[in-house]
């Protein structure tokens, strides 16, 4: 309903991410351009998933079949998850050489924390704008929808509010990830995966009818969960 | 907090992160605004899309009816696109032929012409079109008074007869930018598609063909070392506020061994000796000659490679007299310079740095010219990598991926995310090879082909997929 509605809708969905960017991303290039990297990069996994099940496509009644959609899309993420650490090992040594070059200092550990949230903040960004932003150019206009199973929330409050969560599950799962490698943690590098799967499985009780109302505040209670083990895995770095 | 810490103490010595793709950053940020205003206007304006004039040259052979078969609207759309692309070749030849005759002041008429034309005719247009589609109130005199304005203004700036703060020059050009692809996304759908193909196509020929006509402008103009009238976006290598003194950052030169020091000695300390007497710096010549070997091979997305060599304005005048040790060990000095009160001066320092390269035999230029409606030209250009100053990218280049994007735009967001990606990962794979192979690059093919595959997956896979996770409140 009405140009105040939709940006209201896009400021829940992206709020945290602006602050994020505007705060820590937008002023280092370097940082901008890990992001668009990492964009791409999940774009490029969702449209090779979107290929392989397009055969399958539209659902119609036969919703199980969810089931092994978000499973085979958890399990690809996760495993490309694997690959940007990789791959960051192997530029974090090309970028120190730069730096001796330039004479500038290495990359110091807030630096690759910064690194890895520019990383999982580019998922998190391609996500919500996949699954979010484009959906809501509707809701820009006069009207709102609701949806047959979820008649307790408007449509795009309940995709604004459960894309706010996954936005900061990817952004700080990153930042887990990388920190549990760095400091040969399993149990951190576990965590990211299985609640990744968790949030995901969650999100599976908005089949039911109502179950909307159970699924957003779940997802909410990940998201807050994955800040918390963030926040205590820097923390114990002795700052 | 940590990251308080580090900000503090990263003060004056910078970090790794502020400093590397600096440049990269600052030319994808005037290729972002166009996009986006052109995406923002698209979905703003277009209510009812058949009221709207798209450009008739491009119309020419066919226009498309949607009642027209699938094969007949593509086979339209095709021949659209082949006598654009014939236009477009007749007209670069033909600015070939007056560069080559040394019509300098016909081409910047024609220039000055040009951009007047768009920015008056299609800003009016445009104009008129928010003012139909929001009930704005406005009298005749007032909108044509402040068209004539903008327009008189945008002539001034974006092809700058005088100097003007680089914000204008830029603005101006992204204005003319936006503009133009504004319209031309009007096009009908297969025609716009094959239209950029077809342009990509004819960029990568005349480019890196011999006989391409962009390559002879180019061979012209670095053996004439002569300035090309065109329209060309230049972004400024990055000066951060408040890192003053010899700890501010270094700047590197990229330096080529002189293969001939006698012959670019001399030319060289005349030019560097004038600039050293106006400046009080003496600066040490990019290089004297492009040689393969050359040895710091600076990375594309490191800081921009500017050295100058900070001596007292004594010295300044004896310059001509000792080119030997100048030019021959400048390969490691790293010298500090340039605070942010030195702006004004770090333009001028550009441009004439950049007529220095031209006259080194460094720079490639390609233009290509865009003929719309016969009347107005915009300059289609490419990339091309300047040591010192900023990345070139060519206003044809804007124009073509706003088009992209505003097409991407006419469907969905999704699309237009997808494209946006695909262009920004063509042209930072196009300036990696433009660090590698150092000759000038089409900027237009791997962007649109990435952009027109991103476009179509995304519209016939990844949008069914999306949208039926997304109804059933099922996220990943």
């Amino acid at each position: 309903m009405t140009v105040a509605s939709g940006v209201g809708y896009t400021l829940i969905a992206l709020g945290p991410g602006f602050s994020l960017f505007f705060l820590s991303i937008v002023s280092k290039p370097l940082l901008i351009l890990t992001l668009l990297a990492s964009t791409l990069v999940w774009l490029a996994s969702l449209v090779a998933l979107a290929i392989v099940w397009r055969g399958f496509l539209p659902l119609g009644s036969s919703d199980w079949i969810c089931l092994p959609l978000l499973a085979s899309s958890v399990a690809l993420q996760e495993f490309l998850r694997v690959h940007f650490w990789r791959t960051f090992k192997k530029v974090e040594s090309s970028l120190n050489g730069v730096a001796v070059r330039i004479s500038k200092p290495p990359l110091r550990p807030s630096e690759k924390i910064e690194i890895a949230i520019a990383l999982g903040f580019g998922h998190g960004l391609a996500h919500s704008i996949m699954f979010c932003l484009s959906l809501l150019t509707p809701a820009f206009g006069p009207g709102t929808f609701y949806l047959r199973s979820c008649p307790q929330m408007p449509f795009f409050l309940v995709i604004s509010l459960i894309s706010l969560g996954f936005l900061l599950i990817h952004t700080f799962s990153m930042v887990i990830f990388f920190k549990g490698y760095e400091d040969h943690n399993s149990g951190l590098r576990f965590f990211v995966p299985a609640m990744h799967a968790v949030a995901s499985s969650l999100t599976l009780v908005n089949l039911v009818q109502n179950g909307c109302v159970i699924g957003t505040p779940l997802v909410m209670l990940c998201a807050a969960l994955t800040l918390f083990v963030c926040g205590k895995s820097l923390w114990q770095k002795g700052d | 907090m940590d990251s308080d810490q580090e900000n503090s103490s990263s003060g004056p010595s910078g970090s790794l992160l502020e400093s590397l793709g600096a440049e990269l950053v600052s030319i994808l940020a005037p290729v972002s605004a166009c996009m986006l205003f052109v995406v923002l206007l698209v979905r703003a304006l277009v209510v009812n899309s058949s009221q709207l004039q798209a450009p008739a040259i491009a119309l020419v052979i066919y226009a498309e009816d949607p009642s027209d078969s699938t094969s007949e609207k593509l086979g339209g759309a095709l021949l659209n696109a082949l006598v654009f692309v014939a236009f477009v070749t007749a007209a670069t030849f033909l600015l070939v032929g007056l560069f080559y005759l040394r019509c300098t002041k016909c081409l910047r008429l024609y220039v000055s012409f040009s951009i007047f034309n768009v920015l008056v005719y299609l800003g009016a247009a445009l104009g008129v079109l928010f003012v139909q589609t929001y009930s704005l109130p406005v009298d005749v005199i007032t909108f044509s008074v402040v068209i004539f304005n903008f327009g008189v203004v945008g002539v001034l700036v974006a092809f700058p007869v005088m100097p003007v703060p680089i914000i204008f020059t830029q603005g101006y050009l992204v204005l003319i930018g936006m503009l133009t692809a504004f319209w031309f996304t009007f096009l009908p759908e297969w025609t716009t598609w094959f239209l950029l193909v077809a342009m990509a196509l004819y960029d990568i020929a005349a480019v890196l063909l011999p006989g391409g006509p962009l390559n002879m402008l180019l061979e012209l103009a670095s053996k004439r070392e002569e300035e090309l009238p065109a329209l060309v976006y230049e972004s400024r290598p990055v000066v951060r506020p408040g890192q003053q003194g010899s700890q501010s950052r270094r700047w590197r030169r990229r330096v080529v061994v002189a293969a001939s020091p006698s012959t670019s000695a001399e030319t060289a300390p005349s030019r560097t000796s004038l600039f050293a007497r106006i400046f009080g710096y003496r600066v040490v010549s990019p290089y004297q000659t492009v040689s393969m070997e050359a040895p710091q091979q600076a990375e594309i997305l490191q800081a921009p490679e500017e050295e100058a060599v900070e001596t007292s304005p004594g010295e300044a005048g004896d310059g001509a007299g000792a080119p030997g040790n100048r030019d021959r060990d400048p390969a490691e000095e790293a010298i500090p310079l340039m605070s942010r009160h030195v702006d004004h001066r770090m333009e001028t320092l550009s441009a004439f740095m950049a007529n220095e390269e031209r006259a080194a035999g460094a720079i490639h230029d390609e233009l290509r010219e865009l003929n719309n409606d016969g009347s107005e030209g915009g300059e289609l250009g490419r990339i091309e990598s300047v040591t010192e100053g900023g990345i070139k990218l060519g206003l044809g280049d804007f124009i073509f991926y706003s088009v992209l994007v505003g097409r991407a735009a006419m469907f969905d967001l999704m699309t237009v995310w997808a494209c946006y990606l695909a262009i920004v990962a063509g042209l930072g794979a196009t300036l990696a090879l433009l660090a590698v192979w150092r000759r000038a690059l089409p900027a237009l093919p791997i962007s649109i082909s990435l952009g027109v595959v991103f476009y179509f997956l995304t519209r016939l896979v990844l949008e069914p997929y999306v949208l039926q996770l997304d109804t059933r409140l099922v996220f990943f």
